[in-house]
């Protein structure tokens, strides 16, 4: 019994001191990075962002790159929904000295997924690897919709108190 | 009763034949051919080759912009030996968007020649799913709301009668 429970905390101890080696070395591999040129945050549809990617596989040579739209959500919709959960780049893009950069304006807020195949300078597969890019939405739109929310409401709540309180009045009348 | 059910029935009717897409022109104000036909929702991909004299390897320049608030949609590059090009992208706005093909001097960056098309992209409304679904949350709003203001009074009304009670007693 004792020898059990020795074994499986030492197979929980191995485990938690290889996992964080791992996603580093996943992490490493290709590293992503997403700038606005203006400054400030990204905002979808309105700022072309700079997407810069380093590579560590490789130094010269292309990398396959798919970009995926973020996935429907029900309680959250977009200003595009058509364009939701949809490919949106599948294309070659030049590396040189280890680095790729490409323009690129993300249509909507969410998190988009590329997935990036490494090439070397003989067109050999090197690795693939699956990024993530969170886009934030435009600080603007959010603000916009609480004042619609907020005033659809507050409609709402003024309509219900006139009422009630007219036919209150009536039925005391009555 | 028969007539606000009848309106109700209007009302609904009008909200989903509102149409909040740009929709593609079939003239464009350009006075120039349409190159390509593009979807918005699928990947499109443009194919071809920039014809040149000199000898490669080039680079090769893939940029959009979207015409109607020159809006930098896309730029990347790639390398190319005899000016062949291959890009795949999906247009997000159903709006003409004009494509530029340079081929590039990989050592000075200068451009050695470039072509731009043009190309229209069809907008599809929203799924009806979507409006209905919207149109389901913006009214649950004013139904919270309601029900908060009626709320309000009746628990006023409530505590009026019973200080009434307490009063009388």
């Amino acid at each position: 019994m004792q020898k059990k429970f020795l074994l499986s905390i030492g197979v929980l101890l191995t485990f938690l001191m290889l996992m964080p080696t791992t996603l580093t070395m996943g992490e490493e591999a290709v590293k992503i990075k997403v700038n606005n040129e203006k400054g400030g945050q990204t905002r979808p549809d309105l700022d072309t962002a700079k997407v810069e990617l380093t590579f560590t596989e490789i130094e010269n040579g292309s990398a396959n790159i798919l970009l995926n739209s973020p996935e429907r959500k029900f309680f959250s919709p977009t200003d595009f929904p058509i364009v939701e959960g949809t490919e949106l780049i599948e294309s070659t893009i030049l590396v040189e000295n280890g680095k790729a950069e490409f323009d690129y304006m993300f249509p909507i807020r969410g998190n988009y997924e590329m997935t990036v195949e490494v090439l070397n300078e003989n067109g050999i597969v090197a690795g693939t690897h699956l990024l993530n890019i969170h886009i934030p939405e435009n600080p603007d739109e959010i603000q916009n919709a609480i004042v619609f929310v907020g005033v659809l409401f507050l409609f709402g709540f003024l309509v219900g108190l006139i009422l009630t309180a007219k036919r209150g009045r009536t039925h005391a009348i009555s | 009763m028969r007539y606000r059910s009848l309106l109700l029935t209007l009302g609904f009717i009008f909200l989903f034949m509102l149409s909040a897409t740009v929709m593609a022109h079939d003239n464009n104000d350009h006075g120039r051919s349409i190159d390509h036909h593009a979807e918005v929702g699928k990947l499109y991909s443009f194919e071809g080759k920039l014809e040149t004299t000199e000898n490669g390897p080039f680079e090769i320049r893939f940029h959009a912009i979207r015409l109607e608030d020159d809006a930098q949609i896309i730029t990347m590059k790639n390398t190319s030996e005899d000016g062949s090009y291959q890009f795949a992208a999906q247009f997000f706005d159903g709006a003409e968007h004009d494509v530029t093909f340079s081929l590039l001097n990989p050592v000075t960056e200068e451009v050695i020649m470039e072509k731009t098309e043009l190309v229209e992209v069809l907008g599809f409304d929203p799924p009806m799913f979507i409006k209905i679904k919207t149109i389901f949350f913006l009214v649950m709003m004013i139904v919270i709301g309601m029900l908060l203001g009626v709320g309000v009074i009746k628990l006023r009304s409530r505590y009026a009668t019973k200080g009434g009670a307490n009063h009388g007693i």
